[in-house]
């Protein structure tokens, strides 16, 4: 039985080029999205987490999402109705296993797990009667295609026929508890040994338990019976009984199979349920708070273009519980975006933002933005120098080349790059040395990158080589020096942080 | 005259086994990794003596034939390797025989091993019938074993054990386990509980029977199947009489030429396995010609051990041609750290190693002279020594290998007398590399010294390349070219490779 509601076709997709997934979600703040998203619920949380930081690179599949992440909003409590049915049936077989596991101290024989799992197969038919009867109920208020398909299927698997004929087999077994008889045919093999062994059949003892023979009845037995071994003998009692686990044993695999498939349904049913509640407890949130999201554009890969209007950082938001400072901008064939200008000028947060944007846009979810429109990328990436990394020592320059090799050994033409502050940890010469080696490699190979910076020299050569797809922002600040935290294309200022520094300390005049 | 060996003319000499070690140049050349990952192929069998000793220069051409045989056939390739196995089956019955307690169980397991002999020893011959064998050593075994699968003791071994398997076959029970006994009735029953439980949940399955694994897993038989088997040797008493005649006619029974067939075709498989897998990573490999002679050259080369290992990392692997004119007869190499020297030099190495096993060389094209011997002197990184005492331990080393030193060696030195003068070092280079082309060797000696690269036309002097005069850029490549003399910087950048043109090179996809 196939979910397939995260992907058109499968329950686990394809998903973008590997990213470096812990630092993205460290630089971009994304904890705080995913924690507003599950609400305490730890297993939305994981779920979220996985699902997002695995970027969609198809339009098709984002627009499948998007349409059931509609659905979800529009029908909250259907699918929060439904997610808690697959978690209870999910929590009641584990608590099923966990306490056959628990008895289990001492061996169990084979008989009682082949019970076990009778049992267990019961447990989920009647789950999934529920669902079903469930869904039933609610279908109509469907619009989106995949939660449409979703039910088509579930009533074309979960036929009347097949629960019925669970529920038959799970009677006829019960004889065991009793214990049975068993037998198999076999020929003899290599060495001798029991080969092509099946079980014919399980026979249930008769009325009366039959009474063990005494000494004369085995004595007569075995004179007389020459087909007949008496269970006499410790080591061939113990062989017998084996014989008879591992024939319990293998019929028991034949129900594993089912069991294993039904639980793996409802598994696989959770996990997109967590992830739409998840977007639809988001969105919820954001409405509270009276601020405004949007259903991203896609556009196709080849339409190079960039256009977004109040967009701003998701996390931020989430603090400050209002909308915070928005940026627009509208770019055609722009691929390497550098951001210069003041500290705290609110570059980082822009850098940010956008990252944030356009992930959850890759996750098939709604950005924080009024409105969004891109291209998809390959993968994502992040390298942020942080703050308390900007003291200069040496073994910070290898912690932070390190990142950036690891992070070349994976980008693809395709992918987006924020840099944050990147080569911070040297020498400016050095570090816009790096810079431009590493920037330049990544421009001509068509990688797209927005890049915070204070690496002057870098800035300037690079404005100086007049690249056509370069364009060059800065955080705005007003005459007087307010910040407005505002971004805005500039021409980067042509003056160093060195020479002011120069013209304040060195005061004398020659 | 007959068929002795898949790898020589005459048969491989035996080793006593402390004398089974790898040659100290191994070591130095990589090829310890080299090797040892040949030998992980088929670690089933012992294959280092065939590694570890060189054979017989006319044994060369013989066994590069054999293995152009296996490798242009993968059909070949695959039937060698299925006949081990069965092989390897076979001395598995003959082993449980040995272990067994019980009479009749011996006899069965030695019924068992002579049924897989026999039927793998045919199936070996009608799969080479359909090959097109060209090498002399797979034409003499293939004759071989045309007179051994028509010989009189071999079809006797046949018929007698298909008449007996036949017999066993139609050995069939039921047994009915009940709490206090067990009944035991001759004849198979076809119901099949299991099969039941799966129709029911799903479409009809196509197989017969779901079968189950034998709960007795030893190869010893349980208290319960030596009930059984008591029960059925009075209705069946023929059989196992007959099985008693059959255990006393036939026994060792297996040709020793085929298990040495067996194990000495290991050499090639393990190797082709290798070799393939390099091949899968678009390495190429090409088929030396080895002859008496002075030529030697060999194109694009590369390191086997350090390609693997840039492959995984996805680095670039650089291939270096090693060619000497004819009257040449010493590479001295100098360049910057880093920059491809050793490497080089290890490459040549591991293909003159190759080459004179008879085996397929890292190389677009190779031909090379017939060497004694591969001679080598690396630094030896773990020694903590400096100064005098570090050259005077290269100094013993060095002695050592002069004195031991055939004629018509390859002999490869890698930056030896470091912790010399520069002086002091070009005068013992001089003198080492003087003492090495009067013995006619051939060799690599790598050096910063490149004054040694002067004034002798029988030395060639070769250089790691640059980028450029003035970038720090290492290519890897080996050009042929008066040495410059200039010292190198390193920086931290290029530690991770993110220099402009690595980064190009690395996002390349």
């Amino acid at each position: 039985m196939n979910v397939w509601l995260l992907y058109r076709d499968s329950e686990y997709g394809n998903t973008a080029a590997s990213m470096n997934k812990n630092e993205i979600i460290q630089d971009l703040n994304l904890d705080v999205i995913f924690k507003t998203m599950a609400r305490n619920d730890k297993y939305i949380y994981n779920t979220v987490r996985t699902v997002i930081m695995n970027s969609l690179t198809d339009i098709e599949t984002i627009q499948y999402r998007q349409a059931i992440i509609e659905d979800c909003i529009h029908n909250f409590n259907d699918f929060t109705g439904l997610y808690e049915m697959v978690s209870e049936a999910i929590e009641e077989t584990n608590k099923y296993t966990e306490a056959t596991k628990k008895a289990s101290s001492v061996p169990v024989s084979n008989a009682m797990s082949v019970l076990n799992s009778l049992e267990l197969l019961g447990i989920l038919v009647k789950h999934l009667e529920n669902l079903k009867s469930y869904c039933d109920k609610m279908d109509h208020n469907f619009q989106s295609p995949g939660r449409k398909a979703f039910y088509d299927r579930l009533v074309k698997d979960i036929n009347v026929r097949f629960v019925q004929k669970i529920k038959d087999s799970i009677t006829k077994m019960n004889f065991l508890t009793e214990g049975g008889e068993i037998t198999f045919s076999a020929s003899l093999g290599q060495g001798l040994k029991f080969d092509n062994i099946i079980v014919n059949y399980l026979v249930k003892e008769g009325y009366k338990k039959r009474k063990t023979m005494g000494v004369v009845e085995m004595i007569i037995h075995k004179i007389f019976s020459r087909n007949m071994v008496i269970l006499d003998d410790t080591n061939l009692a113990r062989d017998a009984r084996e014989m008879e686990a591992a024939g319990l044993a293998h019929i028991l695999k034949m129900y594993q199979k089912f069991i294993k498939e039904l639980s793996s349904f409802f598994e696989c049913l959770r996990y997109p349920l967590a992830f739409y509640i998840g977007c639809a407890n988001l969105y919820i949130r954001f409405q509270q708070l009276h601020i405004p999201t949007s259903m991203p554009v896609v556009t196709k890969q080849d339409m190079n273009l960039l256009k977004f209007k109040g967009l701003y950082d998701m996390s931020l938001a989430i603090y400050s519980r209002k909308t915070p400072v928005c940026n627009d901008l509208a770019t055609e064939d722009k691929k390497l975006y550098i951001i210069t200008g003041a500290n705290q000028g609110g570059k980082s947060t822009f850098l940010r933002s956008l990252g944030v944007a356009q992930l959850l846009m890759q996750a098939g979810m709604f950005v924080p933005a009024s409105y969004y429109c891109n291209r998809l990328y390959d993968g994502i990436f992040t390298h942020f120098t942080r703050r308390e990394d900007v003291a200069m020592n040496s073994g910070k320059l290898d912690e932070e080349l390190k990142r950036m090799s690891d992070i070349l050994d994976e980008i693809t033409p395709n992918s987006l790059l924020l840099l944050n502050e990147s080569f911070a940890t040297t020498t400016e010469r050095e570090g816009s040395a790096i810079a431009s080696d590493v920037v330049r490699a990544l421009y001509e190979n068509g990688t797209h990158i927005f890049m915070v910076t204070h690496l002057f020299e870098f800035t300037k050569a690079t404005y100086d080589e007049n690249l056509e797809g370069a364009m060059f922002l800065s955080a705005e600040r007003l005459a007087d020096g307010t910040r407005t935290y505002r971004i805005l294309e500039k021409v980067p200022e042509k003056t160093s942080y060195g020479l002011d520094l120069y013209n304040d300390i060195i005061t004398i005049n020659i | 005259m007959g068929f002795c060996s898949i790898l020589g003319r005459k048969e491989f000499p035996d080793f006593e086994s402390e004398k089974i070690v790898m040659p100290n140049f191994f070591y130095d050349l990589n090829l310890d990794q080299v090797v040892e990952e040949i030998l992980d192929k088929q670690r089933l069998y012992d294959l280092r003596k065939y590694y570890f000793f060189k054979p017989e220069a006319e044994d060369i051409p013989y066994r590069i034939d054999v293995l152009k045989d296996m490798e242009a056939s993968k059909s070949l390739f695959q039937k060698i390797v299925d006949f081990s196995l069965a092989m390897r089956k076979v001395r598995k019955h003959l082993d449980n025989m040995k272990d067994s307690d019980l009479e009749i169980q011996r006899q069965k397991w030695n019924l068992d091993a002579a049924y897989y002999y026999v039927n793998v020893v045919k199936k070996l011959y009608s799969d080479l019938e359909e090959e097109n064998l060209g090498s002399e050593g797979f034409q003499g075994f293939f004759e071989w074993l045309k007179i051994y699968t028509t010989s009189e003791p071999f079809l006797r071994l046949c018929n007698d054990t298909e008449r007996q398997m036949q017999l066993f076959h139609e050995m069939k029970f039921n047994i009915h386990i009940m709490r206090d006994r067990v009944i035991i009735k001759p004849g198979y029953l076809e119901e099949d509980y299991c099969k039941q439980v799966l129709d029911t949940f799903e479409e009809e399955s196509e197989v017969d029977h779901i079968y189950q694994k034998n709960p007795f897993g030893s190869f010893a038989l349980s208290s319960l199947e030596i009930a059984v088997l008591e029960l059925l040797q009075k209705p069946y008493a023929h059989v196992f009489d007959e099985l008693a005649v059959f255990h006393s006619t036939h026994q060792d029974y297996i040709s020793d030429v085929l298990t040495r067939f067996e194990e000495e075709s290991q050499f090639y498989i393990a190797f082709c396995l290798y070799k393939n897998e390099m091949q899968e990573m678009n390495f190429h490999f090409c088929y030396p010609e080895v002859q008496a002679g002075e030529d030697f050259y060999i194109r694009s080369c590369y390191d086997l051990a350090l390609a693997k290992k840039n492959s995984l990392r996805k680095k670039e692997v650089i291939f270096n041609d090693g060619i000497y004119r004819p009257g040449e007869k010493f590479f001295v190499v100098t360049g910057p750290n880093q920059g491809g020297k050793t490497t080089f030099a290890r490459a040549l190495g591991q293909s003159v190693y190759l080459a004179f096993m008879g085996l397929m060389v890292p190389c677009k094209q190779a031909r090379l002279p017939v060497f004694d011997g591969i001679y080598t002197h690396f630094a030896s990184e773990e020694s903590m020594e400096t100064g005098a005492g570090k050259l005077k331990e290269e100094l013993t080393r060095l002695n050592h290998m002069m004195n031991t030193v055939t004629n018509h060696s390859f002999v490869i030195i890698n930056e030896i007398f470091t912790s010399a003068t520069s002086y002091d070092a070009y005068i013992m280079g001089k003198k080492t590399i003087n003492y090495f082309m009067d013995k006619d060797c051939l060799g690599v000696y790598v050096t910063h010294i490149y004054e040694l690269t002067k004034d002798d036309h029988r030395i060639v002097s070769l250089v790691a390349a640059l980028l450029s005069e003035h970038s720090n850029i290492r290519t890897f490549r080996i050009e042929r070219r008066p040495a410059d003399g200039k010292s190198y910087a390193n920086s931290i950048v290029e530690k991770y490779h993110m220099t402009y043109e690595d980064i190009k090179e690395r996002i390349k996809r």
